[in-house]
């Protein structure tokens, strides 16, 4: 093989003209010459791989920039499991939670048929956290795409035979009729049904309603930046994620609201079908922030623009389950009503002019939840950082105390609860997710990637390893490359009192404000605010 | 804790239970035939609500212990600390009705004014150093990093010198005419016996923030140079010095790296002579130096500021070291001196 030619020079065998022509995608593909010869430019690109059973082809965490395409053989694909704590509570915290002072939990529980997004063209069971792939499966799209690090853990069950290649080939297949067709076919048959019974409101409807949606559904590609549905318009059906990230999005008056960013899995436009209204949000197929000049901006996620994939349920077939099941339709009223909630909640009530410009430089306008520490009254007792580690029974701090000031404040590293969360983009496995009520928290089959932590631009988000995390992976699949965990101030979300280090601040320095609203006054008119506070 | 209008409640309500103590003792004190003192029943009244406000005070510690738990607003705890604290100093003295009394209950006395007294201090300190820290220090870092950083910043000043005038380990050549002329003050001695600094590495266990450079492990190097006498250097390994760096390297070597070990005593120390310092320095270095000269004068310039955040803390927070034990000391002695009042009085 020429390797001097090669761009990316894959290690393992290079593709024959026979290959090209025998193998149906790719004869597709147009990456081979009139004689089925591959084309100079994607030598080294693609390659075939060979794994003896047992063989570990891509590790949870690690980077990576290739696709597989499975042709022989089966494949598990596995995430570390729940960390288990290994943390003895010390005596007070005994005896605080028999008197009901419970700290909040780092994990956050859920239905072992809750659905784990990976970048497989299945998904992971919360419950059990392993699936087997075979011929024809694709794992890796989303690290060949958008370089995100590996999901999860792929190990042969048996010999395994698999094509191996780098975006530019990877695009050319997605072009190519045969393998949309396959790979749409796929996911109806393996992983549609898996996600329609994973929406909240579908759960417990009958294997037929199931099979008749599933047939019916539409499935649509939306390139990033586009609009899937835009707030005020007629609601024509609800959809679902099967892969990419879309952001839901609102108009307020101090600018574009950022609600969520939805993935696999996740789903949205149930309330405006269900309330037979227009669209309450917009969504949008996420692309990654530019600059002016177009580039990507720096420190956020490198990545080219890809695309989100959708499946979208009719209005028609909507009425339908809401007639034929009435159970569904209560579900829907009770979600239409928290998430209206929210999304009140997250409306800034202030109106803002302007602000000072040194306010909008550090940022901190997207603080929703932005903690102050007033400079002249802390006397860096470190009550507050102790009071973080106190309250989270992972032992870590949320909070540092270190940060830019602003007049006589320090913004201390801690989640500001943006509003626009830049941390959520690029998360492999869906794992930081914003609770309705705003706060940040990080879902325990977090894989360590440390995107996150990279993606956000105030450096609230650590990471840790496990051990001093007083966790472990269970025995059953190990992490091999990263035994970290991100940690994310959660606002003390259990906290009856809330945040913590408010509250345990003995010299009334520590405070949480609404950027937007306490920006909006003059510093003078706000340190008035404080003082005016109830003692 | 700052002294604002949110402590108004707190202080009236002491005012107010300091002034009805006051009424009664001189309602007592003034009945014919009385003796005021610790033995009445308003004298015991006034010792157990004394001893009342001691215990309330200690539970302060083990408040702060469970900061989580729904006890009330830490600020809260610590106004009533404060206002019913300086409270007690009144209540000792109506309740000892203004005498010494024996060997114990003088002992108690000193106790009480030492407690009471090191608590104004502090409070009086919260007032004003805060406000300091703010307005002399561009920025401040935890404490626990202060180490970490200042052996940072010696890292960075050493190979910033590394960077514009080669080596810095090779023995300075031989005196010359320019180098005199360099305003550089005879340094404190540098011998190889030279302690390093005590504690290198920061205790912090810094989480590992991907992003994060401020907290991540700074230089592999973190000695200052003068510590090291023989790792490779620059020139001994045969890459070439910049040329004109030597007065920057004499002036590290110098000045800058024993003030970096050692600020104490350097002049360096005085900002406005580090200021005319670095001056000079311009002036006998060749301006394709001069950037260097500008790294090395910030890097002096943040070890002062840790130094001197360093100070702040010390003064901030040294006042606990005597409040805290001997309130410990005086709850002892006081609860001493109750059982022994009340067994073997009368
Ligand atoms: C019998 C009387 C007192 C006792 C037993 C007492 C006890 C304590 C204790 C144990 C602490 C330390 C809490 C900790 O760091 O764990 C403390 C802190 C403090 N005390 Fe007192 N104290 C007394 C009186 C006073 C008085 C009279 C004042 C002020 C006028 C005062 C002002 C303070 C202040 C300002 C703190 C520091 C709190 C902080 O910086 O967070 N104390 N006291
Ligand atoms: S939560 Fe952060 S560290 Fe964990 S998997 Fe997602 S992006 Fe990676
Ligand atoms: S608890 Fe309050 S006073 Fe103490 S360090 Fe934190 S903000 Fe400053």
């Amino acid at each position: 093989m020429a390797k001097a030619t090669t761009i990316v020079g894959l290690e393992g065998e290079p593709l024959t003209a026979e290959d090209i022509k025998s193998i149906p995608i790719l004869a597709d593909a147009g990456i081979g010459d009139t004689a089925g010869k591959l084309l100079d430019q994607f030598v080294g690109s693609i390659v075939r791989r060979r794994f003896a059973s047992g063989d570990v082809i891509c590790h949870e965490g690690e980077g990576g920039n290739t696709a597989f395409v499975l042709l022989e053989g089966e494949v598990g694909v596995s995430i570390a499991r729940r960390n288990e704590r290994t943390k003895r509570g010390s005596f007070l915290a005994a005896l605080g939670s028999l008197l009901g002072q419970k700290p909040v939990s780092a994990t956050v529980h859920h239905d072992p048929s809750t659905l784990v997004p990976i970048d497989a063209s299945v998904d992971l069971r919360y419950g059990d956290l392993v699936a087997t792939l075979g011929p024809g499966e694709v794992v890796g799209e989303m690290s060949c795409l958008n370089l995100a690090p590996r999901s999860a853990t792929c190990v042969a069950k048996s010999p395994v035979v698999a094509l191996e290649m780098v975006r530019n080939i990877y695009e050319k297949l997605q072009s190519a009729p045969t393998f949309k067709a396959r790979n749409d076919a796929n996911y109806r048959s393996r992983a549609l049904a898996g996600h329609l019974r994973n929406v909240p409101i579908f759960e417990g409807l009958p294997a037929s309603a199931i099979d008749r949606l599933r047939a019916s559904a539409e499935l649509h590609t939306f390139k990033a930046g586009t609009p899937i549905v835009t707030e005020g318009d007629a609601a024509d059906g609800m959809f679902l994620i099967r892969n990419g990230q879309v952001r839901v999005s609102k108009k307020m008056p101090g600018g574009e609201l950022t609600l969520a960013y939805l993935t696999r899995g996740d789903f949205f436009g149930e309330i405006g079908l269900l309330r037979g209204t227009t669209r309450s949000t917009s969504c949008t197929a996420y692309d990654h922030p530019k600059d002016e000049s177009g580039a990507y901006k720096k420190g956020t996620f490198q990545s080219k623009a890809s695309s989100a994939e959708l499946v979208k349920i009719k209005s028609a077939e909507f009425d339908w389950l809401v007639k034929e099941f009435p159970q569904i339709k209560a579900r829907l009223e009770a979600l239409a009503e928290t998430r209206a909630r929210a999304t009140h909640e997250a409306q800034t009530q202030i109106v803002p002019t302007s602000y000072p410009k040194h306010v909008e430089d550090l940022g901190l306008l997207q603080g929703q939840g932005l903690l102050l520490i007033d400079l002249e009254k802390c006397t860096r007792c470190d009550q507050c950082v102790q009071a973080c580690v106190a309250s989270h029974d992972d032992g870590v701090t949320r909070l540092v105390r270190e940060g830019p000031r602003y007049d006589k404040y320090l913004v201390p590293s801690r989640c500001r609860m943006c509003m626009d969360p830049l941390c959520m983009i690029g998360c492999p496995v869906g794992s930081i997710r914003r609770a309705p009520d705003l706060n940040m928290f990080i879902e325990d089959w977090c894989i360590g990637c440390g995107n996150c932590a990279r993606q956000c631009p105030y450096n609230s988000i650590q990471m840790h390893d496990l051990t001093s995390l007083g966790m472990q992976d269970d025995p059953g699949v190990e992490r091999a490359v990263r035994k970290d965990r991100a940690v994310v101030c959660d606002q003390c979300s259990t906290l009856p009192q809330g945040p913590a280090c408010v509250y345990a601040c003995p010299h009334d320095a520590a405070v949480r404000v609404n950027a937007r609203e306490f920006f909006s006054l003059t510093v003078s008119a706000s340190r008035a605010v404080l003082a005016d506070s109830p003692a | 804790m700052l002294i604002d209008r949110k402590q108004y409640t707190w202080v009236a309500v002491s005012i107010a239970l300091g002034a009805g103590a006051t009424l009664a003792y001189v309602a007592d004190a003034t009945r014919p035939g009385a003796r005021p003192g610790g033995g009445t029943i308003l004298g015991l009244t006034l010792g157990g609500a004394g001893l009342a406000i001691m215990c309330f005070c200690a539970l302060l510690s083990v408040k702060r212990k469970v900061p989580h738990w729904r006890l009330g607003r830490a600020q809260v705890w610590l106004r009533a600390h404060v206002w019913l604290g300086l409270l007690l100093a009144l209540l000792v003295a109506l309740h000892s009705g203004f005498k010494i009394g024996g060997a114990m209950t003088g002992f108690l006395w000193i106790m009480t004014v030492v407690v009471v007294g090191s608590g104004i201090i502090g409070v009086a300190i919260q007032q004003v150093i805060p406000r300091l820290l703010l307005e002399s220090l561009p920025g401040e870092t935890v404490a626990q990093q202060i180490d970490h950083q200042i052996a940072d910043a010696a890292a960075q000043a050493r190979s910033v010198v590394v960077k514009y005038a080669g080596s810095v380990d090779a023995p300075a050549p031989p005196w010359t005419e320019a180098a005199a002329q360099t305003p550089v003050p005879t340094p404190p001695p540098i011998t190889p016996a030279a302690p390093p600094p005590t504690s290198a590495t920061g205790s912090l266990a810094a989480p590992k923030s991907a992003g994060d450079t401020k907290l991540a492990t700074p230089a592999a190097s973190p000695l200052p140079a003068a510590a090291k006498a023989a790792t490779p250097s620059v020139a001994a390994s045969g890459g070439k010095p910049p040329a004109g760096g030597e007065p920057l390297r004499r002036f590290y070597l110098d000045a800058a790296a024993p003030f970096m070990l050692r600020p104490a005593g350097s002049p360096l120390l005085n900002p406005s002579h580090a200021r005319s310092m670095f001056i000079g320095l311009r002036r006998v270095c060749p301006p394709h130096i001069h950037p260097g000269v500008d790294d090395l004068e910030a890097l002096c310039q943040r070890r002062r500021h840790l130094l001197a955040q360093r100070r702040w803390m010390a003064a901030l927070h040294g006042w606990l070291i005597l409040h805290v034990p001997l309130s410990y000391l005086y709850l002892i002695a006081v609860f001493a001196h109750a059982v022994i009042a009340v067994r073997y009085t009368r």
